[in-house]
């Protein structure tokens, strides 16, 4: 072997393991997330949307949610909260920012679970929360879950309150999506 | 000669109206009554805010807005369709109108309801009494004049509900004392199917004194009643008292489980004029497997126990399917059958065919055929019959 062909090996080794290093997290198939919120008399409220996307710039993985599609089964409801409330055209996503070692990412066939932390942002505040996750690693597909409670007045947005029905602003957060590395 | 019969069981059930109950709102998943309904396990008056989803998911839209083009709830919903009223004070009515058109038969024009609610809210202490007319059968419900026996009154002064309670931990319990709905199965608008008559807990007009503790919670509701008796009738021996109560569990999001229990004591039962034990068990479903269908069900087993003589026993089951074909238009089968365990030689089993037209903001059209197959005691044949319901619902 040449000096020459010796750096050439080195290099492409070299880069093959930079690149591998820097193997992004990227959704795989759909996801979902949603939020669950309660308010007097057993009232209860749940609002879902599937636009959910992951990014991963190599040291942190960034769940975006975009809210304009957030759905509660209830058109007038739906009205409110994106308009009212959340100011989805000023305010178009949530975003979920988790640093890569927060998380346990399992080998083929096994799962991790446990608590991690973030910076969760929505109505253009961001506060840091802590999360509950799972993720089960099949055939390099990761299911990923995870669950966080959010108080929506530390993120500026007003309670709401209709007809004599307030709910309160100590809401569950949750997101599933599957994703792929590399 | 079987179906003017049947006609007639039909219309003294039907004589009153039923309360406004809407079960089949877990396709919106509303599982909790309370935020809709002044009770707080379902049926008759309702919130400012239940008005309100009256007109948001209740009232006949050709097409489900999207939420760009949602309205606010119409300024008819308000109370006599214009009136505002001030935030303690919720007021409105449930008058209703038909006709009984039983196949082969005359035209019973049926007065069902003429009733005024009133409700008023302080911090956490709530006032809630109705009062109405009766034409004709109303007992259970009048307060005078009181007709007995075969006497039938014209017209009665009636009051369904009138209690006193107190919310706690942020409305999820509430305390009652006074004449209220008997918290046992499905509260469905249709008051006179038999797993509301055989078990005794009509909304119409098995209201009775008590004291009552409810519940609703994120995945649980419920509510116990201690009964006290219904004081519009007498004489004393006739009242029954015990408790009744019921529970409900969230097994996911729009599947409901739940149990209903009852048992109650008389000095004298009104048919044998012997004390008697009257005993009702049973659970309740509730599914909503896609946005537009419901499906709910109810099965409840019965026994009757009288000194000296051997225990009846029954049951009472109902399975309904609840379609919108579009919102506010309700297509409903249902299918019955019951055992009253009084010698008949086998159940009797009825199917209903409906539909329910929310017309216009407090106005409801709906449309019953009810076959019933009714069997008897030897040697009496068992009949059946075909009666067509006609209703016109006006709820101020």
């Amino acid at each position: 072997m040449t000096l020459t062909s010796s750096l050439k090996a080195v290099v492409i080794a070299s880069l093959l393991v930079v690149s591998t290093a820097l193997a992004g997290l990227t959704k795989a198939g759909d996801g979902v997330a949603s939020f669950k919120g309660v308010g007097p008399a057993g009232f209860k409220i749940e609002g879902k949307t599937k636009s959910v996307d992951v990014k991963d710039d190599g040291k942190a993985i960034t769940v975006v949610v975009g809210l304009k599609d957030l759905e509660t089964g209830i058109s007038l409801r739906d009205n409110h909260m994106r308009e009212k409330y959340l100011e989805v055209d000023k305010f178009p996503e949530a975003t979920l920012v988790v640093a890569n070692d927060q998380v346990t990412w399992p080998e083929d066939g096994k799962s991790s679970e446990g608590q991690a932390k973030g910076t969760f942002t929505v109505h253009g505040v961001s506060k840091d929360v802590s999360f509950k996750y799972k993720i089960t690693n099949s055939g390099g597909t990761y299911a990923v879950e995870g669950e966080a409670p959010v108080n929506f007045k530390d993120h500026g947005v007003n309670v709401p309150s209709y007809m004599g029905i307030t709910v309160k602003p100590d809401i569950t957060i949750l997101s599933k999506f599957n994703a792929k590395k590399g | 000669m079987r179906n003017i019969a049947l006609s007639l069981s039909l219309a003294v059930g039907l004589v009153s109206a039923p309360a406004l109950a809407f079960p089949w709102m877990v396709k919106h998943d509303y599982q909790s009554c309370a935020v809709c309904h002044v009770d707080p396990s379902g049926a008759g008056q309702l919130t400012p805010y239940g008005r309100a989803q009256s007109d948001v998911l209740l009232q006949w839209k050709l097409k489900k807005p999207s939420p760009e083009e949602a309205q606010e709830p119409s300024p008819a919903t308000r109370f006599l369709w214009f009136l505002d009223l001030p935030e303690f004070l919720n007021l409105s009515g449930n008058f209703r109108a038909g006709a009984l058109i039983p196949i082969g038969s005359t035209v019973r024009p049926l007065f069902m309801a003429a009733d005024l609610y009133g409700t008023v809210k302080v911090d956490r202490f709530v006032f809630h009494a109705t009062t109405g007319l009766g034409l004709r059968n109303v007992g259970p419900a009048a307060i005078l004049p009181q007709c007995g026996g075969d006497t039938a009154c014209n017209a009665q002064w009636i009051a369904r509900e009138f209690w006193a309670g107190a919310t706690f931990a942020d409305e999820s319990v509430m305390v009652r004392a006074g004449r209220m709905f008997i918290p046992f199965g499905l509260r469905n608008n249709e008051h006179f199917m038999w797993v509301r008559d055989t078990t005794g807990t009509d909304t119409n007009l098995d209201q009775q004194v008590g004291v009552a503790a409810s519940y609703n919670g994120e995945k649980l509701r419920g509510e116990v009643m201690g009964l006290l008796g219904n004081y519009q009738l007498g004489p004393d021996a006739y009242r029954e008292r015990g408790y009744s109560a019921f529970a409900e569990y969230a097994l996911a999001s729009k599947v409901f489980l739940g149990v209903s229990s009852l048992i109650t004591a008389a000095r004298a039962d009104p048919l044998f004029q012997l004390p008697q034990v009257r005993h009702a068990h049973g659970m309740t479903f509730r599914w909503s497997p896609t946005e537009p269908l419901a499906i709910l069900a109810e099965a409840n087993f019965l026994a009757w126990q009288q000194p000296g003589r051997i225990d009846r026993l029954g049951f009472a089951a109902l399975v309904q399917g609840d379609y919108e074909l579009m919102q506010g238009l309700h297509l409903i089968a249902s299918l019955e059958g019951q055992h009253t365990g009084q010698g008949e030689r086998g159940p009797s089993f009825g199917g209903w065919v409906s539909a329910a037209w929310y017309v216009l903001p407090h106005v409801e059209l709906r449309f019953d055929t009810i076959i019933r197959r009714i069997t008897r005691q030897a040697p009496d044949p068992a009949s059946t019959g075909v009666t067509l319901l006609a209703q016109l619902h006006f709820f101020l």
